[in-house]
């Protein structure tokens, strides 16, 4: 079996190399409104939040949220998760995703643990079960606008965007934007004293943000595998998607070599899909497994 | 040929089309530009006021 050239390491991961640089451009373009770039109509199935002035595009779970709970049905915001999931799958994530970049700044200098891969599939529910919960108080906070009712009692500052309370994308772009950009910190050690009278969701929020940052030391996009709502959507159209990373057997080692499998950042056992596509839906075609396979063994088609 | 994941993605194509169609109609991307260009406060629950 031939193996690849040793020679060369930047060639060797020169899909990983450029997927670091989309991810830098896109981050540059999502907050483009700091190089005067003006704000466009583009819609992407990313968490991109509204929030933050300097953002040129949105999220489509942000739109979602924001249309819904002003009783208006999210038919734009559908359109771009459904085309996202049919054609290039979580593509996204893993290439233009903000949030997702910073998961991997910190999972490329960290340790990775194993998780079982039970235990990964079945978090990966959990995300699922998020986004139907969310959008069921979407919903509900729908219909009492429809009718009229005052629903700002019960979810008080997140009665437009229940989901942002968890959602570590708008708590860093929008939330500690707007702490910094306005000066709300403290700046001597008299005010210090004021960071006891923050509303607990403040610190609820910034514990959440630490949390799904720095868990990617150990484990990598832990939060993207197992929280994000908008992964959880966009994964179950997993099996349908257009865009495939298929394993072929002919060249691949199996359990011999299993490097696919080790530098998987979504935790997926890819020596399960040899012979076939990559169909799971935690699947970000990072294309990692594609980079590192010796023997190239995995092909993406379409 | 995968009938079922065809037929799948046929229906996906469906609803796109038809919620592209409605987006178009209710003219979406207003309401899109709108969020993108005004001040949205929405995502700063718990940010401590001006002390």
């Amino acid at each position: 079996m031939a193996e690849k050239s040793e020679k060369g390491k930047i060639l060797r991961y020169r899909i990983t190399i450029l997927r670091t640089i989309t991810q830098i451009m896109s981050f540059i373009l999502i907050f483009g409104g700091v190089f005067g770039f003006a704000s466009t109509l583009i819609v992407l199935p990313i968490m991109a939040p509204a929030g933050n002035p300097y953002t040129t595009v949105i999220g489509a779970w942000q739109l979602m949220e924001l249309m819904l709970t002003a009783a208006i049905f999210p038919f734009l915001a559908l359109a771009i998760i459904l085309i996202g999931s049919i054609t290039l799958g979580r593509t996204f994530c893993a290439w233009v995703c903000p949030f997702g970049f910073i998961s991997d700044i910190v999972s490329y200098i960290g340790k990775k643990k194993w998780v079982p891969r039970k235990t990964n599939q079945s978090l990966f529910k959990f995300s699922v079960y998020v986004a139907l919960f969310f959008l069921f108080i979407d919903f509900s906070i729908a219909y009492n606008q429809a009718i009229g009712r005052s629903i700002y009692s019960y979810f008080g500052e997140f009665y437009r965007e229940p989901s942002s309370i968890i959602e570590p994308s708008t708590i860093l772009f929008s939330l500690l934007f707007w702490y910094f950009y306005w000066g709300l910190y403290p700046q001597n050690l008299e005010a210090l004293r004021n960071l006891i009278n923050y509303s607990p969701f403040f610190w609820f929020r910034i514990i959440v943000l630490v949390l799904a940052i720095f868990i990617n030391y150990y484990i990598p996009r832990w939060w993207c595998r197992w929280v994000c709502p908008l992964g959880g959507l966009m994964g179950i159209g997993a099996k349908y998607k257009l865009l495939k990373v298929y394993v072929d057997p002919k060249t691949c080692l199996g359990s011999q070599c299993g490097k696919c499998t080790r530098i998987c950042p979504m935790g997926i056992n890819v020596l399960d899909y040899v012979g076939r596509n990559i169909d799971n839906p935690l699947c970000t075609t990072c294309l990692m497994c594609l980079d590192i396979c010796p023997y190239n063994a995995i092909k993406v088609k379409i | 040929m995968d009938y079922r994941k065809w037929s799948i993605r046929a229906l996906y194509l469906i609803l796109i089309v038809l919620f592209l169609i409605y987006a178009y109609e209710l003219k979406q991307w207003e309401v899109t530009k709108e969020f993108l260009t005004k001040f949205i406060e929405y995502e700063n629950g718990g940010l401590p006021k001006l002390f």
